[in-house]
C-alpha cells in the first residue's frame, strides 16, 4: 500500500506539474538563425559566383529544418529552423569576392543542406551541418552544366552547460563557410590546372545515388568454440573525411557447442580510415546484451539468470568498399570477444570475421 | 400483442409504399481526401426545419419535398461546413458525391471516444459501445488488438488472463455474433497472446451492442460485434507499415482507376524471442484484401477477402525447467502441459449497394466463411507425496471442428416520411458442422449435420420528436424444425430535456448454434466449439434494459444502463455423463436455465486534449441444469460483480501522447477440485481395462478467484531524429512514431491468479502478470 500511495503523490505532482504543459506554446517553436560570415582576405578566392539556387524540397526559402527540443526536460516540442533571409542569398552574399577571375565562374545549387545535434557521452552536444552543393559551370548557350557536388559534414562539440543551441548553430555556419571557401578554391585551381587535386569532399555528379544511403550487411565469425553471425542494418550519409565513423544497430546470433545466443547492440561503433578510393581499414568494437537458449534445457535445469548473455567484442578489418557508390562489399579480419554468462564467467575468444554487405 | 404490433408494423408499410410518390434529395458524402463515405454528417435545409443525417453507409435522404431551388448545409465537426445549391424540379434527386475538406487546426483535438455509428441508430439504442481504431492504438498492451480492446468497455469481460474469448453481461462466449464487414466469423481469435484476427491496420470502425440490439441482428442471445474495414483512399497510395522482433504488419490502400479503390493489408506474427529462447514454433498470420468500386452515382460493389492461419505449438517443460531450477523446487519436475493447435479462417464476401429510388436503399451481402480447427490441449501430473502415495492427474481434449457457412442477406431501408424508418430484409445460411471430441484419447463420436437457417425481419422506426419508438419482428425457422419463431423486439427513447434522454429495450433472442464451454476440461478455452441445435429447442433469452444518457457538457457524456436478462433456455455440455454411459453426441446437451441482470455507469468524453472513458458495472449471472448440483442455482462461470474500467489518453502536444488502462475486477468463480475419484471401463480395442481419474466436487464454482487488478500505460512519441525517423525519410514516409507500452506496472502489488492448484489441501494459485512487460515498435505511416 505504500508504494501505492506513493505513486498517487507522484501521479499527483506530475498532473499539477504538466498544468503549464497544456498552453498552446509547447505545440512548436521556432528558431530564427541569423546566418552571416565575412570572409577574411586570406580565404577569398578569385572566383566569381554566378547564382546560388535553392535546389531543396521545401515550400519556404527561409526553411531549414524541424529539429527537436524538450520543454520542462520531458515534453518533445517541434523546433522549426529558419533563417532570416532565403538560404540561397545568405550564401551568394557570403560568397561575394571583390576580386574575380572573369573568364572563372560557377554557380552553385542546394541540395541539401540540414542542421542537427546529437548527445555525445550524456554531457556533450554535437552540432552538425550536414549539406549538399552542386557545383555547375555555365556554358556558351546559358545553360548548366554540372560538374560534381560537395559534401558537408561540419560540426562542433560543446559541453552542455556552454552550448546555446542558436549559437552553435549560427558558429557552425561560419566554418561551413570556411570549408566552403577552402573547396572552391581547390575547385578553382582544378579548373584552372586538372594536375592540382581535387578537395576530398568533392564528387563527380552521381547519377541516383540518394542523399541517404540503406547500408546492411552480415559478419560471420569463426571462434574456437563455435560461430558468430552479425546483421546490421543502418542509413548513411556520403562519406567527407579519410577518417570517419560509421556505425549500425547491429544484431547478433551466437552458436556456442552448449548453447546459442541472440544479443542485440547496446553499443556498435566503428572508427574507419579509407586507404583509397575503394578500401578502407575498420576498428570496430561492440557491446550485447542478449540471451540464450542451452541445447540440453530439456534434459538439464538452468537458472533464469544463465538465459541472459553480455558480450564485448572488438575487431579490426580491411574492407573492399568503393567510395560514393551503390555497391557489394566485402571484407575480412581479426576478432576478439569476451562475454559473461552467470554459471561460466567470463570467457575469451580470438576469431576470424568475414564480412559481406550491400549499400544502396 | 403480438399481432397488434404486426398489424400496426403491416400499415406503416403499405403506408409508406403509398406515399412512394414525394420528391426526396439524396446522396452519399464522402471525405474529399481520400473518398471513403461519412458517416453523421448533418445535412439542414437553408431557411427551414428540414434535414437529415448520413447513415452508416455515408448516405442521406431527405424526404417529402415540395419542389422548388433549396441550399443545403453540409455539416460535421471534423469537416468544413459545406453549402450546395439545388433544384428539385418534379422528380426526386440524387446527387453526385458530396465531399467535404477536413478542416485544418493547428492542435488537433484528438478524442478516442467515438460519436457515431455505423450499424447502429444511436439516437434509440442502448447498450451500444463504438470504440475507434484511434482508440485500440491507443490502448497501451492491446497492441493494437480489438479483443484485447473491447474488454475495456463496461459490460464485456474476459474469460481468464490468456484467453481472448469474451463474454458479455453474464452470457456465454459463444454467444457472440461477430461480423467482419456483414460476414460472421467463428473464431476470429489468434492464439494464446489474446490477440483477434483483424488487424487494426485495415479497420475503421469496431462497434459492440451489448444488448437491445434489433432485429436485423439474430442468431446470437448476448452481443453483436461489427467490424468495418476500410474502403481504401481513392485519391493517392496511402499505407503504414509497423516491423517489430514479434511480428509485421501493415496495410495500403490505393485507387484503381477513377471509381475503384483497393486496400490490402497483413499481419505475421513469428515472436522471434519466444521461439528462439524456448523453441515455441508457434506463429501466426492474416491478411486483408477489399475491393470497391463505384458504379455510378448510385451503386456501389464490395468484394472482400479474409485469410487467417494458427499454428501454436506449447510445450512446459522448458519454462519449467527454468522457472523451477531458478527458484529451486521440484513442483514443476512430473508436470506436463502441452497445447497443439492449429486453426484457419476463411471469408469471401461481395456487396452491393444500390439506391433503387431516392427513398430506397438497398444492400445485398453474398459470403462463404469457413473455420477449422485441431486443438489438443493436455494436462499431465504427477505427484508423490510423503508417505510415498501418487496422485497423478491427466486430462486430454482434443477437439476438431469444422463450420462453413454460406449466406445471402438482403435488406431495405426505406425513407418516404421525415418521421419513420423502415428497414425489411431476409436472410438465408447454409451450414456445414463437423464436430468430433476426444476426451483422454477416446472418441466422443463425430457428427456431420448440414441444417439451413432461413430468416426475415421488418422493423420500423417512428420518430414523434420527443419521443421515437423502434418496433421489430425477426421470424426464423431451422431446417431440421418445422416451427416458424418469432423474435420480437422493441426500442423507445424519450427526450427528456435537452441534455437527458430515457432509453428502452426489450426483446426476445433465439440461438441456434450454441458453443460447447470446455472451460474445465482445457487449461485456457481459446476457442468457441460451435454445435447446431437440429433437434432441440434454440437458446432463448428475455432482455429488458432501462438507460438514461446525460451530457454533462458538450463534450462529456454519461450513461446508466440497468438491465436483465431472463435466459429461459440454454445448453451445457454433459462430458462426465458422456463419458460414463457412451450416450450419443446428441445426447451430452443438456438443457437448463439462468438469469443475469446488472448495471453499467459509463463516463465518457473529451476535456481540452484529454480523452477516454471511466466505467463502473455491477452484474450478477447465475445457472441451473439438472445434470449440475441436482438443478441447483450456482453462479455463472464468468461473473464479475463488481468492475471498474478506465481508459485516459492525454496528447500534450502533437509530438507526444501518454495514455493510461486501469482494470479493477472481482475474480471469477472456479470449481476447486477437492477430491478424485478412480473410473475403470473396457477397452475394446485393446482389450484392457482402463481407467482414469475424475473429478468430484461437491459444489459448481465453490471459490471465487481474486481480485482482478492491473493497470498499464503507454507513450506515443513523433520521431524527428534516429533510425525510426531516417527510415521513414529513406522510404519517402510522412511520419515515423515510436510506441513505448509499459503493461502490468503494478505486478509487485498484485498478482493475478489464473486457477488454483490444490496439492495437500493446500493451495498454489498460479496466475499471470508476475513481471512487467515492456515492449516497443516503430510504426511508419505514408
Amino acid at each position: 500500500m505504500k508504494i501505492l500511495k506513493t505513486s498517487l503523490i507522484l501521479l499527483t505532482v506530475f498532473l499539477l506539474k504538466s498544468n503549464p504543459l497544456w498552453s498552446q506554446k509547447l505545440i512548436s517553436d521556432s528558431l530564427i538563425l541569423d546566418l552571416k560570415y565575412t570572409l577574411p582576405e586570406t580565404l577569398q578566392i578569385p572566383i566569381k559566383i554566378d547564382t546560388v539556387l535553392d535546389l531543396r524540397n521545401v515550400d519556404d526559402p527561409v526553411f531549414i529544418a524541424i529539429d527537436e527540443i524538450n520543454h520542462y526536460g520531458v515534453v518533445p516540442v517541434d523546433l522549426f529552423i529558419k533563417t532570416k533571409k532565403p538560404l540561397n542569398k545568405i550564401i551568394q552574399q557570403t560568397l561575394f569576392f571583390k576580386n574575380t577571375i572573369k573568364d572563372q565562374s560557377l554557380s552553385l545549387g542546394t541540395k541539401h543542406f540540414e542542421f542537427s545535434k546529437h548527445s555525445k557521452l550524456l554531457l556533450f552536444r554535437k552540432y552538425q551541418l550536414k549539406a549538399l552543393i552542386k557545383l555547375y559551370h555555365q556554358t556558351n548557350s546559358d545553360s548548366l552544366l554540372a560538374i560534381g557536388e560537395l559534401i558537408f559534414n561540419t560540426g562542433t562539440t560543446k559541453f552542455f552547460i556552454n552550448a546555446k543551441l542558436k549559437k552553435e548553430y549560427e558558429n557552425v555556419f561560419c566554418i561551413w563557410c570556411q570549408e566552403l571557401t577552402k573547396n572552391l578554391n581547390s575547385v578553382s585551381q582544378h579548373l584552372g590546372n586538372n594536375q592540382n587535386p581535387l578537395p576530398y569532399n568533392f564528387r563527380f555528379s552521381q547519377l541516383g545515388l540518394p542523399w541517404m544511403q540503406f547500408f546492411t550487411g552480415a559478419e560471420i565469425i569463426l571462434l574456437q568454440k563455435g560461430f558468430l553471425i552479425d546483421g546490421y542494418l543502418t542509413f548513411v550519409y556520403p562519406e567527407t573525411k579519410r577518417l570517419f565513423n560509421k556505425s549500425a544497430g547491429t544484431l547478433r546470433f551466437r552458436r556456442d557447442k552448449k548453447f546459442d545466443s541472440i544479443e542485440y547492440g547496446l553499443v556498435n561503433s566503428s572508427l574507419n580510415y579509407r586507404l583509397n578510393s575503394k578500401i578502407f581499414l575498420r576498428f570496430k568494437y561492440d557491446l550485447f546484451l542478449g540471451i540464450n537458449r542451452w541445447k540440453d534445457m530439456n534434459v538439464k535445469k538452468h537458472k533464469v539468470y544463465d538465459a541472459l548473455i553480455g558480450d564485448l567484442s572488438f575487431s579490426q578489418s580491411l574492407i573492399f568498399h568503393p567510395i560514393h557508390k551503390k555497391t557489394l562489399f566485402v571484407g575480412f579480419g581479426f576478432f576478439q570477444d569476451v562475454y559473461y554468462i552467470y554459471s561460466k564467467n567470463f570467457q575469451f575468444q580470438p576469431g576470424l570475421i568475414i564480412n559481406a554487405g550491400l549499400q544502396l | 400483442m403480438k399481432r397488434c404490433l404486426l398489424i400496426a408494423i403491416s400499415i406503416l408499410f403499405i403506408s409508406n409504399i403509398l406515399w412512394a410518390g414525394t420528391n426526396s434529395i439524396s446522396g452519399y458524402v464522402v471525405d474529399g481526401k481520400t473518398g471513403e463515405t461519412i458517416i453523421g454528417v448533418n445535412i439542414v435545409v437553408n431557411s427551414t426545419t428540414r434535414g437529415a443525417a448520413t447513415d452508416g453507409n455515408g448516405y442521406f435522404v431527405i424526404p417529402s419535398l415540395q419542389p422548388g431551388n433549396y441550399i443545403l448545409n453540409f455539416m460535421h465537426i471534423a469537416y468544413e461546413k459545406k453549402s450546395l445549391a439545388v433544384q428539385l424540379i418534379e422528380k426526386s434527386l440524387v446527387l453526385d458525391d458530396v465531399a467535404l475538406t477536413l478542416k485544418v487546426i493547428e492542435l488537433q483535438n484528438v478524442s478516442i471516444v467515438a460519436e457515431k455509428s455505423e450499424i447502429a441508430d444511436l439516437s434509440i439504442e442502448t447498450g451500444h459501445r463504438v470504440i475507434t481504431s484511434e482508440a485500440i492504438r491507443r490502448i497501451p498492451v492491446s497492441r493494437n488488438d480489438i479483443f484485447r480492446a473491447i474488454k475495456y468497455l463496461p459490460g464485456v469481460e474476459g474469460v481468464d488472463p490468456i484467453s481472448p474469448l469474451y463474454a458479455v453481461r453474464g452470457g456465454d462466449t459463444g454467444e457472440n455474433l461477430i461480423l467482419l464487414d456483414g460476414v460472421p466469423i467463428y473464431n476470429p481469435y489468434h492464439y494464446v497472446n489474446s490477440s483477434g484476427l483483424f488487424n487494426i491496420y485495415a479497420i475503421k470502425n469496431v462497434e459492440l451492442m451489448v444488448g437491445g440490439f434489433g432485429v436485423e441482428y439474430g442468431g446470437r442471445n448476448s452481443s453483436v460485434l461489427y467490424i468495418t474495414t476500410r474502403e481504401g483512399n481513392n485519391q493517392q497510395l496511402h499505407g503504414e507499415i509497423s516491423p517489430s522482433t514479434t511480428h509485421t504488419k501493415g496495410v495500403i490502400d490505393f485507387p484503381i482507376g477513377k471509381n475503384a479503390t483497393m486496400m490490402i493489408s497483413g499481419r505475421w506474427h513469428y515472436d522471434l524471442f519466444s521461439r528462439f529462447l524456448f523453441d515455441a514454433p508457434s506463429y501466426f498470420y492474416d491478411m486483408n484484401a477489399s475491393l470497391f468500386w463505384k458504379l455510378g452515382s448510385r451503386h456501389r460493389l464490395t468484394f472482400r477477402y479474409f485469410h487467417s492461419y494458427d499454428k501454436l505449438d506449447f510445450k512446459s517443460e522448458t519454462y519449467f525447467n527454468y522457472i523451477g531450477n531458478t527458484i529451486d523446487t521440484d513442483l514443476f519436475d512430473n508436470y506436463d502441459f502441452k497445447m497443439k493447435t492449429k486453426w484457419r479462417n476463411q471469408a469471401v464476401s461481395t456487396v452491393i449497394k444500390s439506391i433503387l429510388s431516392p427513398n430506397i436503399y438497398w444492400q445485398t451481402r453474398m459470403f462463404y466463411t469457413a473455420f477449422r480447427a485441431n486443438n489438443l490441449s493436455l494436462i499431465d501430473y504427477e505427484y508423490t507425496d510423503d508417505e510415498n502415495r501418487k496422485t497423478k492427474l491427466y486430462m486430454e481434449t482434443d477437439i476438431h471442428g469444422k463450420i462453413r457457412d454460406v449466406g445471402l442477406k438482403s435488406k431495405m431501408d426505406i425513407h418516404f416520411f421525415k418521421w419513420n424508418q423502415l428497414k425489411i430484409g431476409g436472410e438465408w445460411n447454409s451450414y456445414r458442422f463437423e464436430n468430433d471430441v476426444l476426451l483422454n484419447g477416446f472418441s466422443e463420436g463425430k457428427i456431420l449435420r448440414k441444417p439451413n437457417l432461413l430468416s426475415g425481419f421488418l422493423e420500423d422506426k417512428i420518430d414523434l420528436g420527443f419521443l421515437s419508438l423502434r418496433p421489430g419482428i425477426r421470424v426464423s425457422r431451422f431446417s431440421t424444425q418445422k416451427k416458424w419463431n418469432q423474435e420480437i423486439r422493441a426500442n423507445a427513447a424519450y427526450q427528456l430535456t435537452s441534455k437527458i434522454k430515457l432509453k428502452a429495450a426489450w426483446g426476445k433472442y433465439l440461438q441456434y448454434i450454441v458453443s460447447i464451454n470446455t472451460q474445465e476440461y482445457e487449461l485456457s478455452q481459446f476457442l468457441d466449439n460451435y454445435y447446431p441445435l437440429e433437434h432441440q429447442l434454440p437458446s432463448t433469452s428475455i432482455q429488458s434494459i432501462l438507460g438514461i444518457e446525460a451530457d454533462l457538457n458538450k463534450d462529456i457524456q454519461l450513461s446508466l444502463d440497468l438491465y436483465h436478462k431472463n435466459i429461459k433456455r440454454t445448453y451445457s455440455y454433459d462430458y462426465n455423463a458422456s463419458q460414463l454411459e457412451a450416450e450419443s453426441f446428441l445426447e451430452k446437451l443438456r438443457e437448463g436455465k439462468g438469469e443475469s441482470y446488472g448495471l453499467e455507469l459509463l463516463v465518457k468524453g473529451c476535456w481540452e486534449n484529454t480523452s477516454g472513458w471511466i466505467s463502473y458495472g455491477f452484474s450478477k449471472s447465475t445457472r441451473q441444469f439438472p445434470h449440475i448440483m441436482n438443478g441447483k442455482s450456482y453462479r455463472f462461470d464468468y461473473d464479475r460483480p463488481h468492475t471498474f474500467k478506465a481508459i485516459i489518453n492525454h496528447e500534450i502536444n502533437p509530438n507526444l501522447e501518454f495514455s493510461g488502462a486501469v482494470r479493477i475486477l472481482s475474480g471469477v468463480p472456479k470449481t476447486l477440485e477437492t477430491s478424485y475419484s478412480n473410473y475403470y471401463y473396457y477397452d475394446p480395442v485393446s482389450n484392457q481395462i482402463a481407467e482414469f481419474p475424475q473429478v468430484v466436487t461437491p459444489v459448481k464454482n465453490n471459490i471465487r478467484l481474486p481480485y482482478y487488478f492491473r493497470l498499464d500505460l503507454g507513450v506515443k512519441k513523433l520521431l524527428r531524429n534516429g533510425f525510426g525517423a531516417d527510415l521513414a525519410k529513406y522510404l519517402g514516409a510522412d511520419r515515423a512514431f515510436l510506441n513505448v507500452s509499459f503493461g502490468n506496472v503494478l505486478f509487485f502489488v498484485q498478482r493475478n491468479v489464473w486457477f488454483y492448484i490444490n496439492l495437500e489441501e493446500k493451495l498454489y494459485g498460479l496466475g499471470t502478470n508476475y513481471f512487467p512487460e515492456l515492449s516497443f515498435g516503430y510504426s511508419i505511416q505514408f
